[in-house]
């Protein structure tokens, strides 16, 4: 049998995966231990897996390098790569939101707004497509919550989760995105030719989820 | 900055002498295949006016390299070489030369995304059939798909069959509106079924359907798949399709073949001239697509004719590193001899070696020393060493077994006719 390859986002996104998959008989010990190998093997269950960067995933599972990748769908929209978006896995939920200081509530429709955000096709879609509004946009690589409190820009286009950063520095959710969470990718060709084990994970991971 | 001198454009690349032998040698397999099946290879320009592609739809069009010409016209480089044909059989043949088998393997040009591993210039190699309707023609041309990717030495790979009709069907059925409709079809084209599941949950349509779109992803196989959505539907389009595609499943099994296709009943058309079956071609090894395919009845009906045509493409470049890593061999020509003279023995040299050439071998010249001759044919693999002592004598090394013999070049003429 073939091996079916997940590829992981690294972090707390993983170690949740590892633990719902152990729920349907998926699991892998050798991931457990504290090594320094890349890619982790369960024979007996003819599974491979491995830790990637978040962003990297979607082009991993693209590429068929891996055939399922368990990634946020923040990344899935900002990659936008040609795989099957099979399931939302229902853990790690966040958001996509416009953050400011208060004061820029009026400003918030204006084509003068400047926009700092890492998520530069998200912001994009939501900006063009969605308010059809002509903004600015930065494109920074950490912290973005910088960039509205030292006046960089009005506001940022980021995941927010608790809030609590933002109310750190004065900032507050002025418009919501939209709702984020783990998706399920699968890979175009793996979704054909090993369709039997995906069908039964998805069906798996439903029932546990249901 | 990058010094342009030196590089190729995105997407287009050089092909060395043994990447190339290869190509052409899968190439070479392919075409038996089309040969064998009754088909005639046909050739198109690379140039066409942008109106012949018209039909193909909107997101096909930005992929396009398109120019003005000097006469004002604008230009694309084909994408696809089914319009193309179309084009040929609507303009230069008349109903009673169909049906007509038609194949091709030639270059496409495409702005594929960067960096995503794919080319945009690439190979295609495929077939139409044209003026052969219905059940018959389909199954000729699967038949004829599985062959080449058979003939090729693959076995691990299915063939995704689909109905253009389907879901359509199924959605009316359902009574969703066309604006959810498109939304629905959009999502699937996007293989993004967590946005198809919010779409339709919202819906009220009987439990049946709603189940079963949402579980789209999951019908995919045998021809179990067609039994079971039978059950589900009621109405003619959704039922039709099904009972076409059983059809296409019993021929398949009749000639043992089924196990390399499965159905699968979430396909939407993409490209907006399919009719009718649409199928595209997977292979273990591969995470692209390596064939697709269809019918596209409607297409004539854009070039003022009315014929009914089916078709696939097999990428060539997608198989490529799937078949190098499978160990798949091709027939190469290549050099065999050495020429080997100095000034003594060089008008005996060349023009011995026009004569050997036309009798069939695959001689290269090398004017310098003996020993620094037979290390380099040692080096490129040939077989012998013919040395020109002077316009008379020849002495030949046989690489391999270290033997040498010397013998006249009339004699030497004399042994090859």
């Amino acid at each position: 049998m073939e091996y079916l390859t997940f590829a992981l986002a690294k972090g707390r996104l993983a170690e949740k995966a590892m633990e719902v998959l152990s729920h349907i008989g998926i699991d892998c010990e050798e991931m457990k231990e504290n090594s320094r190998k890349l890619i982790f093997t369960n024979e007996d269950i003819k599974c491979r897996f491995f830790l990637a960067k978040a962003q990297d995933v979607p082009t991993y599972v693209e590429h068929g390098a891996a055939d399922i990748g368990i990634v946020g769908l923040d990344t899935l929209l900002e990659e936008h790569k040609n795989l099957y978006q099979v399931m939302d896995l229902g853990f790690g939920k966040c958001r996509f939101a416009v953050a400011g200081k208060p004061d820029v509530k009026d400003k918030l429709d204006s084509n003068d707004l400047r926009v700092a955000t890492k998520y530069l096709n998200v912001a994009k879609d939501y900006y063009f497509n969605r308010k059809h509004q002509t903004v600015e946009f930065i494109k920074l690589n950490g912290s973005v919550e910088l960039a509205p409190v030292v006046g960089l820009t009005d506001v940022i286009v980021d995941i927010v989760e608790t809030g609590s950063t933002l109310k750190a520095n004065g900032l507050e959710v002025l418009e919501e995105v939209c709702p984020l969470s783990a998706r399920l990718a699968v890979n175009r060709v793996s979704m054909k030719l090993k369709h039997d084990r995906i069908t039964e994970i998805i069906r798996g991971l439903k029932e546990i989820e249901g | 900055m990058i010094n342009k001198r030196l590089h190729t454009p995105e997407g287009v690349k050089d092909f060395k002498p043994e990447e190339y032998a290869y190509k052409k040698g899968i190439e070479k397999i392919i075409e038996t295949t089309f040969i064998s099946n009754g088909y005639r290879r046909v050739n198109t320009p690379t140039l066409e006016f942008s109106e012949v592609f018209a039909e193909v739809g909107s997101d096909a069009e930005l992929e396009r390299y398109r120019f003005l010409s000097r006469e004002g016209d604008i230009l694309v480089m084909r994408s696809d070489m089914t319009p193309a044909i179309c084009r040929l059989a609507a303009t230069a043949y008349s109903n009673e030369d169909l049906p007509l088998r038609f194949y091709y393997i030639e270059n496409m040009f495409r702005y594929n995304e960067k960096n995503q591993g794919k080319q945009r210039e690439f190979t295609q190699g495929g077939i139409e059939l044209i003026g052969e309707a219905g059940i018959e023609g389909d199954c000729e041309v699967l038949i004829c798909a599985v062959s080449s990717l058979l003939n090729l030495g693959l076995d691990s790979f299915k063939i995704d069959i689909g109905h253009s009709e389907f879901l359509e069907g199924a959605l009316e059925e359902a009574g969703v509106s066309d604006e959810a409709s498109s939304k629905i079809k959009a999502a699937i084209i996007d293989k993004n079924y967590v946005k198809v599941s919010e779409i339709i949950d919202s819906l009220d349509i009987k439990k049946e359907i709603k189940d079963f779109l949402c579980d789209l992803p999951l019908y995919l196989g045998g021809s179990e798949v067609l039994s079971k959505a039978v059950e589900i539907f009621s109405s003619e389009k959704p039922l039709r399709a099904l009972e076409y595609m059983q059809k296409i499943s019993d021929c398949l099994k009749g000639c043992g073949l089924d196990k390399y296709v499965s159905f699968d009943l979430g396909i939407v058309p993409q490209l907006e001239y399919y009719t009718g079956i649409i199928f595209r071609g997977y292979a273990l090894g591969s995470g692209y697509s390596v064939l697709s395919g269809g019918r596209y009845d409607r297409l004539s009906l854009s070039f003022e004719r009315s014929f009914s045509a089916v078709g696939f493409a097999l990428k060539i470049d997608e198989l490529i590193p799937l078949l190098e890593n499978k160990g798949v061999k091709v027939k190469k020509k290549k050099t065999d001899t050495l020429l080997l003279y100095s000034e003594k023995g060089k008008n005996a040299a060349l023009s011995t070696g026009i004569k050997l050439r036309k009798g069939g071998m695959n001689i290269e010249n090398y004017y310098g020393e003996i020993d620094k001759a037979i290390k380099y044919a040692e080096d490129k693999g040939l077989g012998g060493v013919i040395y020109f002592i002077d316009n008379e004598n020849v002495k030949l090394y046989n690489v391999n077994e270290g033997e040498e013999t010397v013998v006249k070049i009339s004699e030497l003429l004399g042994a090859e006719e």
